[in-house]
């Protein structure tokens, strides 16, 4: 070997020596199985005791057929268990999830028939993309330089599973640039979110920690005014102030962008994004407007606690989910000129 | 003195006794000082061995020296050492010189020379030896630390990266802030990393405005003087060779989570996340964590992807100067080659030096000489996101598919592409070529009288290609290739006529003047081109192949400058000393009212070492009071600011495109003027006990006014604002060099040096109307650049619920400060939480010498200042469910990090996390010498050689979560690198 040689192996030696200092420890993992076994408890319970019919009051044979179903799945994971299948500690407990999921979703499906015009509140079961309601198609819909959207909003724990669960929602985030606007959850926040352009892939956003009083109704706004200096965007919780965000979103040059109303896809919908059907949420909803213009907080504190006719001006449509519609496809906005359907999974609660 | 000649005879008959007992030669002698006063206890050491003796009392020494042909070497405490051949037995007096008159005797300040003694300005000169003692490749960087009021900053660890130099603070406030290079005679604002430190002869620094005043409407931002290696005028033939090799390895690799192989902190890690973030049941979902990935994780097959893309690289540079004179001709050769391997693949740098230099003698008044100085270089700036998609790929993903070959897609449900392919398929190069020549007669009718003419020339050229094939990051494996190609071509002409005048009236006064007469243009013009989908490989040199081709443009402007300047210097008993310069430029940038400017500076000097009352004071054998004021302007400004400009339009009509011309939005202003810096100096020089102790202290006070801003006026006809000479900035601070000889005997040195800075920058005024400028984030009263935003307080911990709740936060979120208190976190709670600036840097460094061993220790720290770092931010703030993060404590409800947020939990604010601190302290370079024996080198016929290991960046102190805290808030997309550790063996000999 020659120096040049000898003298870049001692370096590389020098170099390694210096800079090597850690060393890999292998993990040892201890896996609980108890979970599996206390779900399998529980269905069976349920399996056995559950009345099935046809009758109100009754549990229908085919979420019986569906709970077996899962309860089999869960009987094979005890069987992996037992044959030393399973490796990390999530994949026991997923099962144990889907699972308490199998079981809500038997209880849910307790049979209820209601008249027409009967009192009662919606639940509509959007996770997993199951249900949601369609308020149709309009340009309308996807607002303009000011406008408000109001709504009663009801949920239970865990009313979310994906990244984004979207109560209402126009927004399009396949149109270049983003389209429309969407009230929506994402980790502890209930936020408002706005496409804005002409740049791509901007979006005016901003939220607050939603109110954790699960089971009870909150009323929500968003207000955006694109006149006002700052804080264009904002959300009312309850009447008051949820928060408020001034437009900050700036393009390379300088240049501030606006919010851009959706001229693609027109679609509005409740508990599921038109556009992007993996944001969805499970919830109750029952008094939704949408209007023409920024209403003030002391506006928003009145049609908390009053009602519309659909002759006001400035009222773009209304939908009140108050008592068992005629028809679950047609059920007509106050304005008269758009019709709501509900689509998959909901269930009408009656009111005592 | 007659005791003195009675000691001599005595030895001589002792020598000569001597002699007749022992082989060899017997020497003795007297040394003195410069003043011819005997010095006792100096060292005097027979070269490459540990043979010698030290001075009496009376500056007496007798050594007996076993071989003929030696070199003695005497040396004392703040003296310059010197060597002497002894060929035979005899009498060998020697006077050393203290250091202050030996060490940067001579300053280069433009147009001419200044000894270091006369100076009456703020200059520092670095020598070229400690340029190539520092072993960067761009020797820019090796100015950080080692010249006191320059912060160089650089891009990227990228080899090739580029670097900028800010002197004594910033003072423009939208252009260039970076200083006059002047390069063997041409001024420009480029072209230093071009060239070999082992060319350079020194680096001379103009900082006060009474120094760069000579440079006049280009001096604002201080002056460095470039000298390359001239000829010696060494009678006879001689080469020199210096050269190295290195292996460098990346240190300091920022700790990502399930790093060095440990990917189940990762598995962890990722569940924490979704739970969090999604809920429990998404851990059902398909892209938790794929079949694939559960089958690495059950195996323990992990990848430590920074650690996977990056291998350790060489970097090598091998200089050869040859050199040699006889009575009327001298001349210099030398070639130098430089290759720095990246860590990634396609990341190299590569450069090639010449440097040639010929003077001749034309009789007894005439001389002439030409330099030619050429470097080649190409950099290889490697892919873009390719670390960045390092860091952000999990362990658990692979880079292969079931065959073991590379896969493209390493994470089904991630935009992240394999940064190998990234690396093989996004190509960037720059290749540059720089040239400088300069030719100049010189005509000396009268010893203290010359006229020198002078042209100078200099080209560069530089092609940048880019090449994004479609397996890469930007195209997704989906989209059309894409080629990327622009050129620029700079010239550069400069003619100046110098007449110096030196001359000394009784040995009383001494005059020193200098006039100038000088030409100057410069020529740029460049193009590019875009082209999309080609159909073969061809990178950027077919882009005429291209499906579509656009971003198709060429551009050309020129510029010039007539100048007249004269200074002169006066000095009184060499105690007194008053420096007058003045300088007129006109330039071609202003318009035709404006463009004559003149910028005076004034200089005095008190030598007060040399007034009697300090005459018998030991300690002090050096003291010199500074006191200057100058001006100088920055014609660094864009070179038709004073025009209203045409913008282009492409209109569509039909199927074609049609061009349209319209008044852009800014008016221009035929009133501009330059940006004008002025600038107070006082500085004291210093020499303690015979200068084992000396140094500089400057203190600077620094306005820069009519600093051209962008108003906003009413808009007419599309024109909603004009360039105005409004703004004004200040800059002021402390700088302290101090050089120390700690232990110096026969056998053992240590010397240290110490190189302090301080600037504090404000903006004085901005539009005249005493109002800020939110938008820019400018603030009368702060620094041009802060850090304006929320501050955070800490996170949100479990028994502050309640309170959070009222700005709608949670626990383990970002907690910031509501300045205002009405519990809104809105723009009004910003605040100005610092700068992007140190408050301070130092360098250190020690110098060691023990019988023929060498050791220098570097330091450099920089302490202060607040920066924005896009790194820290994307990799402690984002959330994305497939990506990878930095290992930090993040806030759990049983670890309660007040730092860092809860894993998944959304936090608001989180921007915060990008504020990091820039202070560090850095071992930049130990490096250990050993000199060879003089004896052994006669039997090789050498007359030097030294061999060397050195270690530069072995030890980083500093909070800093990414790689290099000195590249803290380098752009992740483009300039993205790992911090190299290189360990380095070199040569220097000389025959």
């Amino acid at each position: 070997m020659n120096n040049v040689g000898y003298v870049t192996k001692f370096l590389l030696f020098a170099a390694i020596i210096f800079t090597s200092c850690k060393e890999n420890t292998p993990v040892a993992i201890v896996l609980n199985y108890d979970c599996l076994y206390s779900k399998l408890n529980d269905m069976q319970n349920i399996l056995d005791t559950a009345a099935v019919g046809d009758e109100d009051g009754t549990y229908p044979y085919e979420s019986v057929i569906i709970l077996a179903k899962e309860k089999e799945n869960l009987e094979n994971a005890i069987s992996m268990a037992n044959a030393d299948r399973f490796f990390l500690q999530y994949e026991i407990d997923n099962y144990c999830v889907m699972a308490d999921k199998a079981i809500a979703d038997f209880e849910s499906s307790l049979q209820i028939t209601l008249d027409p015009g009967t009192p009662a509140e919606i639940k509509v079961f959007g996770i997993d993309q199951k249900g949601r309601i369609e308020f149709g198609a309009s340009p309308k819909f996807g607002g303009s330089d000011a406008f408000t959207v109001e709504s009663w909003i009801k949920y239970d724990e865990g009313f979310y599973e994906s990244a984004i669960g979207d109560f209402l929602a126009t927004f399009n985030n396949t149109a270049d640039p983003y389209e429309g606007w969407m009230i929506n959850f994402m980790g502890d926040n209930l936020r408002a979110t706005l496409g804005m352009g002409p740049q791509s892939n901007r979006v005016l956003e901003f939220g607050s920690v939603y109110p954790k009083n699960y089971g009870e109704w909150n009323h929500i706004a968003m207000v955006y005014d694109a006149s006002l200096s700052e804080g264009q965007l904002k959300m009312y919780l309850n009447g008051e102030l949820f928060f408020s965000k001034t437009n900050d979103i700036y393009d390379e040059s300088g240049n501030l962008q606006s919010y851009v109303p959706n001229t693609q896809n027109t679609n509005m919908w409740a508990f599921q994004e038109p556009t992007d059907l993996s944001r969805c949420m499970t919830g109750y909803i029952k008094k939704f407007r949408m209007w023409d213009g920024a209403k003030s907080m002391e506006e928003i504190k009145y049609l908390m606690s009053s009602d519309v006719s659909g002759s006001e001006s400035d009222l773009i449509c209304a939908w009140d989910f108050t008592e068992m519609p005629e028809d679950v496809e047609n059920i007509p906005d106050k304005t008269g000129q758009f019709s709501a359907k509900l689509v998959g999974k909901y269930k009408w609660y009656p009111l005592n | 003195m007659k005791l003195k000649i009675n000691v001599i005879a005595v030895l001589i008959l002792l020598s000569s006794m001597n002699t007749l007992l022992a082989q060899g030669v017997d020497i003795y002698g007297v040394v003195t000082d410069e003043l011819d006063m005997p010095l006792p206890g100096v060292n005097i050491i027979i070269k490459g061995t540990q043979t010698g003796t030290v001075t009496d009392n009376n500056g007496v020494y007798r050594l007996h020296i076993p071989q003929d042909n030696s070199v003695v070497v005497f040396s004392f405490i703040g003296m310059e050492p010197k060597e002497v051949n002894v060929t035979q037995s005899g009498e060998y007096n020697v006077q050393l010189m203290p250091l202050e008159n030996i060490i940067n005797d001579v300053i280069v300040i433009g147009y001419g020379t200044v000894k270091k003694k006369d100076l009456t300005g703020s200059m520092v000169s670095v020598d070229g030896k400690k340029l190539q003692e520092a072993l960067n490749t761009d020797m820019t960087e090796s100015l950080n630390g080692r010249v006191s009021g320059v912060v160089v900053t650089k891009s990227s660890n990228k080899p090739g990266a580029s670097m900028s130099m800010e002197i004594r603070g910033l003072n423009s406030i939208n252009f260039s802030n970076e200083p006059l290079y002047v390069i063997n005679g041409v001024p420009s604002y480029s072209g230093i990393k071009y060239l070999n430190s082992a060319d350079i002869e020194s680096i001379d620094i103009l900082k006060d405005a009474s120094s760069t005043a000579i440079y006049g409407s280009r001096g604002a931002n201080g002056v460095v003087i470039i000298t390359t290696k001239g000829a010696n005028n060494k009678k006879g033939f001689n080469i020199e060779y210096s050269g190295n090799v290195g292996v460098k390895t990346p240190t300091r690799i920022p700790d990502m989570i399930g790093n060095y192989g440990d990917g189940y902190e990762y598995v962890e890690y990722k569940i924490e996340l979704w739970k969090n973030k999604y809920g429990e049941a998404s851990l059902s979902r398909p892209d938790f964590l794929t079949p694939d990935e559960k089958r690495r994780i059950k195996n323990g097959e992990y990848y430590d992807w920074l650690r996977e893309v990056s291998s350790p690289s060489v970097v090598t540079n091998h200089n050869i100067i040859s050199s040699g004179a006889d009575e009327n001709t001298s001349y210099s050769f030398s070639l130098g080659y430089t290759s720095d391997q990246g860590f990634l693949e396609n990341e190299d740098y590569e450069r090639i030096t010449a440097n040639v230099h010929l003077d001749q003698k034309l009789g007894s008044k005439f001389k002439t000489g030409v330099t030619t100085y050429l470097s080649n270089d190409v950099t290889d700036h490697g892919a873009d996101e390719a670390l960045l998609n390092a860091y952000f790929i999990p362990p658990i993903a692979s880079p292969y598919d079931e065959n073991h070959e590379y896969t493209f897609i390493v994470q089904p449900t991630s935009s992240k592409i394999n940064p190998f392919f990234q690396m093989k398929n996004n190509l960037r190069q720059t290749k540059s070529f720089f040239s400088n020549f300069s030719s100049y007669i010189e005509y000396q009718p009268f010893d203290y009288l010359k006229f020198k003419s002078q042209v100078s020339y200099q080209y560069d050229n530089s092609v940048y290609g880019e090449w994004i094939g479609k397996e890469t990051q930007q195209k997704q494996g989906v989209n059309p290739n894409e080629a990327y190609r622009s050129e620029g071509i700079s010239n550069n002409l400069v003619w100046d006529n110098i007449a110096t005048l030196s001359k000394s009236i009784n040995k009383i006064h001494q005059i020193d003047a200098i006039g100038l007469f000088s030409l100057q243009k410069e020529t740029h013009k460049g193009s590019h081109m875009r082209g999309e989908d080609l159909p073969y490989d061809s990178y950027w040199h077919a882009i005429g192949t291209a499906n579509d081709i656009r971003d198709v443009d060429s551009w050309y402007w020129e510029a010039s400058m007539v100048s007249f300047m004269l200074r002169a210097n006066y000095s009184l008993k060499q105690k007194y000393m008053l420096t007058l310069t003045g300088r007129y430029d006109g330039t071609s940038r202003l318009s035709e009212e404006n463009q004559w400017g003149f910028m005076p500076s004034v200089a005095l000097g008190w030598q007060i070492s040399e007034e009697p009352f300090l005459k018998n004071v030991n300690v002090i054998n050096d003291l010199k009071l500074r006191l200057s004021y100058g001006k100088s302007g920055n014609n660094n400004i864009t070179h038709d600011i004073t025009l209203t400009k045409l913008d282009l339009s492409k209109y569509t009509f039909g199927t074609n495109g049609e061009n349209g011309f319209g008044i852009g939005d800014v008016l221009g202003n035929r009133n501009l003027k330059w940006e004008m810096t002025s600038e107070y100096n006082l500085g004291i020089d210093f020499g303690l006990f015979n200068s084992r102790i000396n140094g500089t202290i400057d203190a600077y006070y620094r306005t820069t006014d009519d600093l051209i801003m962008k108003r906003s006026i009413s808009t007419v006809n599309g024109v909603n604002s004009v360039y105005q000479n409004i703004g004004e900035t200040l800059n002021k601070g402390i700088e302290v060099s101090l050089n120390t000889v700690n232990i110096s005997n026969p056998s053992f040195y240590w010397k240290s040096s110490v190189v302090f800075s301080l600037n504090r920058n404000e903006i004085v005024n901005l539009y005249g109307d005493d109002k800020d400028d939110l938008g820019n984030r400018w603030f009368i009263g702060y620094p041009i650049r802060v850090i304006y935003d929320f501050k955070q307080l800490g996170i949100w911990q479990v028994e502050e619920e309640e309170e959070a709740a009222k700005y709608g936060q949670s626990v383990g979120h970002i907690k910031v400060e509501d300045v205002n208190g009405d519990y809104q976190l809105d723009e009004k709670d910003y605040q100005i939480l610092g700068s992007p600036m140190p408050d301070w840097t130092m360098g250190f460094i020690n110098n060691f010498g023990y019988r023929n061993f060498d050791l220098m220790i570097d330091i450099y720290m920089r302490i202060g200042g607040l920066y924005h770092d896009e790194f820290t931010y994307m990799f402690t703030a984002w959330d994305n469910e497939h990506w990878n993060k930095l290992d930090v404590e993040y806030w759990t409800p049983e670890n309660r990090s007040n730092k860092y947020q809860q894993v998944g939990a959304q936090s608001y604010y989180t921007q915060v996390l990008s504020q990091v601190s820039g202070t560090f302290l850095k071992v930049r370079n130990i490096t250990l010498g050993y000199n060879l024996d003089k004896s052994f080198l006669d039997k090789i016929k050498m007359n030097d050689a030294r061999v060397y290991l050195a270690v530069q960046n072995p030890f980083t102190f500093t909070d800093y979560l990414g790689s290099d805290p000195e590249i803290i808030g380098e752009d992740v997309n483009t300039q993205l690198s790992l911090y190299p550790m290189t360990f380095m063996f070199g040569v220097n000999v000389k025959f």
